[in-house]
């Protein structure tokens, strides 16, 4: 046994591997088992390291704050990528991995999560993380093994998107490798770009795939070392068949758990993949509309884009229509099944591309939400955004705050301001090509896709994202976003925990981060909790976050956590790590961890002025069979501060100096910063 | 058609699942958050509806109720109840358009035996798993013609399981409802009335048939012998059976009159005085005629029938009907109340069988005697009963085949202030006023044998003191 993993517990492999692209160098730093105990791995221990990073930059003179001062899309940012010790074990979903980021997107603290099995192979060659920092003189792409790093000049895939990038280093390394790559998005620094494994897992929010792309990375393969091992303290807890194990109960709830039971149970995702949850969403009247306008749905519309419709969309398309077949797929060790290859041919069978997805989110945002009920047409853009590796929420949308837009200004064609004219003016082009960019176009989705994918003509605005693009025009409140960051399918006001959780975020407007806590309007009962109260909403809120973070830290999937709680994770974590966690111990880590983010945050000039969702929310009524729903400004301002409270934030939504010091995060805050806290 | 499509649907079902849900809550069949009710579309064979995951089936809300398809996965399979796919292959059984799971708690309890402890249970053997599997049959004439015996099997995993899923469908093919041992249990319908209906009773049956055991009697015995000579042979009537798909029709036109009757039949109901859609109320109102209403137990917002009736026997009368005709012909009873009393009957039958032998709930009455002098009585012992009424009259069933002015029931009603106990049957209570005076026998009855069963459960178990000490004198 390796002598450094002496005092990490099971489950590490008790190395971060550092690479300076300037340099093209690497080195390997021992995982310090304090910090491990702090921040554990996952997002954790990504924050903790970019924390670190960016003190560093303070520390050789570069920059007063870097934090605030670090252009993302500059060397001087940094790249983490991180496991956590249940990562490749037989933990259920323990293919996660996590990447940390300043994020040129939101300008503070970028954090993205995706399953696959790149996390798994990582270990694989040894290492718990990668922190990548510099700036290549030319492009690259890397391979790590156990032996080391290998800098290959990135020529050759120059002109390829991140999916032929991906098949060719695949077949370089003789289908060993596991790639993270770019494509043009990432390498056109478009501000939502993602990073993407395999052929549409994406690490997506937040525009990490510009991150690599101003550091000339164009992917980072790792190819597995069959000698090493992730080991694990109780094998004997992952073992299905004991009864007083871990995995015996964790079992027992999955198969039983409505969304994660198998497809002869009529499990829902394991049937139809993350889509499957699309019609419970608008029966909810949750599924946003036309730019989060209103909530709407024609109920045959939603017939055409739903899981259902996905399932059996070969079945059902009619002689002369696009049609796609679907074939499952999943994620490491995952019991869940949600992920689906799929195949679209057009109207005469001949098959147009194969990809991934698409999944929920894709067709609520590129779907639902343009009012485009066309899974097909969807279906091709999700391959294009896969290709051109472009995250699909933000770009849904920024699409859909576009077509507002547009549709807001046309009538007031007389009386534009010069901002506003810029629009039309930028239009010109793509007008005269594909006519109106409005709500319910399906055909001018594809060709979108495609200019912001190339940063081409109206694409090049785009790409800055839905804040960025109606600001140029002067109509920033259009944009559905927090943080800058777009907000996923699930309408806020339809929610008031969801729509607190997107607010406080600490990546922006998110679902999974901030607190997944819309789906609870499906659990009935205790466990579907009030959608419009405000008493108590921000501790109910707060505790979503606190789980969603757990999984992030602990490297397990949302999708598992509608099954399972904190005492089954902590039982999964314990029989890896041998250690004594519980449901109490693991909501202190996510403490810490969302505590260290939001330090990150104000230290980029993000405060509580941003913690607001757009202003459409607070002044636009949604009608739902529930009655007329809006948020109210002076009741979240109220539940802010509560939520603040409630992990040890004043009321300015800055953390404490006790709670930086009961959470032990001193050394990775600026000690000026942290002076200057209450 | 998609289930997106249902919501217009989901309207119409809502209000009998929600009152179906209501009831069954009402009576502690379920605790805030369990059980789950489950409702074929007519109009669409593809599709059923079912209640939600986790949702309080006591006080449904319109979203409870969800949507799902036989044939295909759609996403009413996320929202409702882990045992969905149970439903689903219940639903499917021909002729079933309602399926309830519930857990009744005296019907769950009597699962608790094994093989080498059969209280209440006759151990009928194992699967080709090892997996065990009992029967229980009512001793009581009301549930063994309106449940019959019930298949109770052991459950490697007895919740939400895929053997669930393949064995409870199968028990109910051919029976009406079936019990997990330990769980609960799950019944099919012809409507969500039809399967509480039988759930109510069943839970009467396993209350009566668990005192029963208590006081001393074996019950397992007396299964076996009702399943030897078949309920029809064994019993010498046939109760009123609650027919489904039938509207009740009310008759009747003075409002007083039927809110006086809904009192009575919603509290028996709420109290367990009566199982749901059993036994019989009327209200004699001239010489020769009654208002009849063939239940005597009804939740609240429940529709209830309520009919004119001349007191002449007929050939098609039920037992039930048969007796309030008799005594209103040769009482000076205005009104009466028949009830499944579980533990009223079963302390009757512990009574006579420890009176008279054990042979007498078999059907061996000779040696009871109905003189004046001598008969057998149920005797309180809590004051508040004392006070009203020293004895409860006491008979055993086969009194209940005499139509004769001589039928020792009538003399009981005399001389109890209109209280009789029939020993596998129920309790008969009656008033020479209104229906309310029925309604405090008949209640009060159920408290005397409670009572008396607690008492004699901790002279058992603690050495406490015999009941027979605080029996009046």
């Amino acid at each position: 046994m390796n002598s450094d993993r002496l005092s990490l517990p099971p489950g590490y492999l008790g190395k971060i591997l550092h690479i300076d692209l300037t340099t093209q160098k690497c080195t390997a730093e021992k995982l310090d088992p304090d910090l491990a105990r702090r921040f554990f791995g996952g997002r954790g221990l990504g924050v903790a390291l970019l924390s670190r990073h960016f003190l560093e930059l303070t520390a050789q003179g570069l920059y007063r704050n870097p934090f605030a001062q670090v252009d993302p899309l500059s060397e001087d940012n940094a790249i983490i990528v991180t496991t956590s010790p249940t990562t490749g074990t037989r933990m259920p979903t323990s293919g996660r991995m996590h990447m940390n980021y300043k994020s040129p997107l939101s300008g503070g603290y970028g954090s993205t999560n995706a399953g696959g099995r790149w996390g798994v192979d990582l270990k694989r060659t040894g290492s718990d993380a990668i922190v990548i920092t510099g700036k290549s003189s030319h492009p690259v792409y890397l391979i790590v093994t156990s032996a080391g790093v290998e800098f290959m000049d990135a020529g050759p895939t120059a002109e390829l998107d991140a999916i032929e990038t991906r098949e060719l280093l695949k077949k370089e390394s003789k289908n060993r490798a596991q790639v993270l790559t770019i494509g043009p998005g990432g390498k056109n620094l478009i501000r939502f770009a993602a990073v993407m494994s395999d052929t549409g897992k994406a690490l997506g929010r937040g525009g990490g795939g510009a991150v690599w792309g101003s550091k000339n990375l164009y992917a980072l393969a790792v190819i597995p070392d069959e000698k090493i091992r992730i080991t694990v303290a109780d094998k004997e807890s992952f073992d299905p068949d004991n009864k007083h194990g871990a995995m015996y109960h964790v079992k027992l709830k999955l198969d039983l758990g409505k969304f994660t039971k198998s497809e002869d149970m009529f499990g829902v995702l394991a049937s139809m993949g993350s889509l499957g949850i699309l019609g419970m969403v608008n029966n909810y009247q949750q599924l946003i509309h036309n730019n989060m306008k209103d909530t709407n749905h024609a109920l045959a519309d939603i017939g055409k884009i739903n899981g259902e419709a996905l399932r059996y969309h070969a079945k059902r398309a009619k002689p002369g229509e696009k049609k796609i077949t679907v074939k499952k797929s999943a994620c490491f060790n995952c019991p869940i099944i949600c992920k689906r290859q799929t195949t679209l041919f057009d109207a005469e069978g001949r098959i147009i591309e194969k990809g991934e997805g698409p999944e929920f989110e894709t067709v609520a945002l590129m779907g639902a939400n343009l009012s485009i009920y066309d899974l097909a047409t969807v279906t091709e853009a999700c391959y294009l955004a896969n290709h051109y590796g472009i995250d699909t929420i933000s770009l849904g949308g920024t699409l859909a705050s576009f077509f507002d837009l547009y549709g807001m200004l046309k009538p007031k064609s007389e009386t534009l301001s010069p901002a506003e004219a810029g629009l039309f003016t930028d239009l010109t082009e793509f007008i005269a090509e594909h006519g109106e960019p409005l709500f319910g176009r399906p055909e001018i989705l594809v060709p979108l896709t495609q200019l912001i994918g190339t940063a081409q003509g109206i694409g090049k605005y785009l790409a800055e994202g839905s804040y960025r693009f109606c600001e140029r025009y002067g109509h920033p409140e259009l944009s559905m976003s927090v943080k800058r960051l777009e907000l996923p399918a699930y309408d806020p006001r339809t929610s008031f925990t969801q729509a607190l959780s997107y607010e406080m975020s600490n990546r922006g407007g998110c679902h999974l981060e901030g607190g997944y806590t819309a789906p609870y309007a499906y659990c009935a009962g205790y466990a579907e909790w009030p959608a419009h109260r405000i008493e108590g909403t921000p501790l109910i809120s707060k505790n979503a976050t606190l789980k969603n973070t757990t999984l992030d830290v602990i490297g397990a999937c949302a999708y598992s956590s509608f099954s399972l709680g904190l005492d089954e994770y902590a039982a999964l974590v314990n029989g890896v790590t041998g250690e004594k966690h519980n449901s109490g111990t693991l909501e202190h880590l996510a403490v810490r961890t969302i505590t260290l983010e939001r330090m990150f945050n104000l230290l980029c000039g993000l405060d509580k002025k941003d913690d607001w969702l757009p202003d459409r929310f607070y002044s636009e009524t949604i009608h739902t069979r529930d009655g007329d729903v809006i948020c109210d400004r002076k009741a979240f301002a109220k539940m802010h501060e509560e939520y603040y409270r409630s992990v040890g934030w004043d009321d300015n939504g800055r953390p404490t100096l006790q709670t930086l010091e009961d959470l032990e995060l001193a050394d990775l805050v600026p000690a000026d910063a942290a002076a200057a806290l209450v | 058609m998609d289930t997106e499509t249902s919501t217009t649907e989901t309207d119409i079902f809502f209000p009998r699942l929600r009152r179906v849900g209501a009831a069954i809550g009402r009576v502690n069949g379920n605790n805030t958050h369990s059980g789950n009710l489950s409702i074929r579309d007519p109009h669409d064979p593809d599709l059923f509806y079912i209640t939600a995951t986790g949702c309080q089936c006591g006080s449904l809300i319109e979203r409870d109720i969800v949507p799902v398809r036989f044939s295909e996965v759609s996403w009413g399979d996320a929202r409702g109840s882990t045992e969905s796919t149970i439903h689903r292959k219940i639903l499917m059984i021909p002729g079933v358009s309602a399926a309830i799971h519930a857990h009744f708690m005296d019907t769950t309890f009597l699962s608790f035996d094994t093989r080498d402890h059969q209280l209440f249970l006759r151990f009928m053997g194992t699967d080709a798993k090892g997996r065990e599997e009992y029967l229980f049959h009512p001793v009581d004439l009301f549930g063994s013609f309106g449940v019959g015996g019930v298949e109770i099997g052991s459950y490697f995993q007895p919740v939400g399981s895929a053997e669930m899923d393949e064995r409870i469908p199968a028990y109910l093919t051919d029976k009406k409802v079936t019990v997990v041992r330990g769980h609960g249990p799950f019944v099919r319908g012809t409507s969500p009335e039809d399967a509480l209906y039988t759930l109510s009773l069943l839970d009467h049956s396993a209350r009566l048939a668990m005192f029963l055991r208590r006081r001393g009697v074996d019950v397992v015995a007396l299964q076996k012998e009702i399943s030897r000579r078949g309920a029809g042979e064994f019993f010498p009537v046939r109760p009123h059976i609650r027919k489904d798909g039938e509207s009740p029709v009310c008759e009747v036109d003075d409002a007083t009159v039927v809110e006086d009757f809904r009192a009575r039949l919603n509290y028996n109901y709420s109290n367990s005085i009566g199982a749901y859609a059993t036994g019989s109320m009327s209200q004699k109102i001239s010489s020769n005629e009654m208002v009849y209403c063939p239940a005597s137990a009804i939740p609240e917002e429940f529709d209830f029938p309520l009919c004119h009736m001349t007191l002449d026997f007929s050939d098609d009368d039920s037992a039930d009907l048969r007796m309030h005709k008799l005594i209103y012909q040769h009482t000076h009873q205005n009104t009466c109340m028949i009830t499944t009393n579980p533990l009223a009957t079963a302390e009757g039958m512990a009574i006579l069988a420890e009176q008279y032998g054990p042979d007498v709930l078999l059907g061996k009455n000779d040696k009871i005697p109905y003189t004046p002098a001598e008969h057998p009585a149920v005797l309180p012992i809590d004051a508040e009963a004392i006070y009203l009424n020293p004895k409860l009259g006491l008979v055993d069933i086969q009194q209940l085949a005499n139509y004769t002015p001589e039928n020792p029931i009538l003399n009981m009603l005399r001389w109890y202030k209109g209280c009789c106990v029939v020993a596998g049957y129920g309790v008969i209570s009656t008033g020479q006023t209104t229906l309310e005076q029925a309604a405090h026998n008949a209640s009060s009855a159920e408290r005397i044998a409670k009572f008396r069963s607690e008492v004699f459960l901790n002279e058992r178990l603690l050495g406490g003191p015999k009941v027979g000490v605080f029996e009046p004198r």
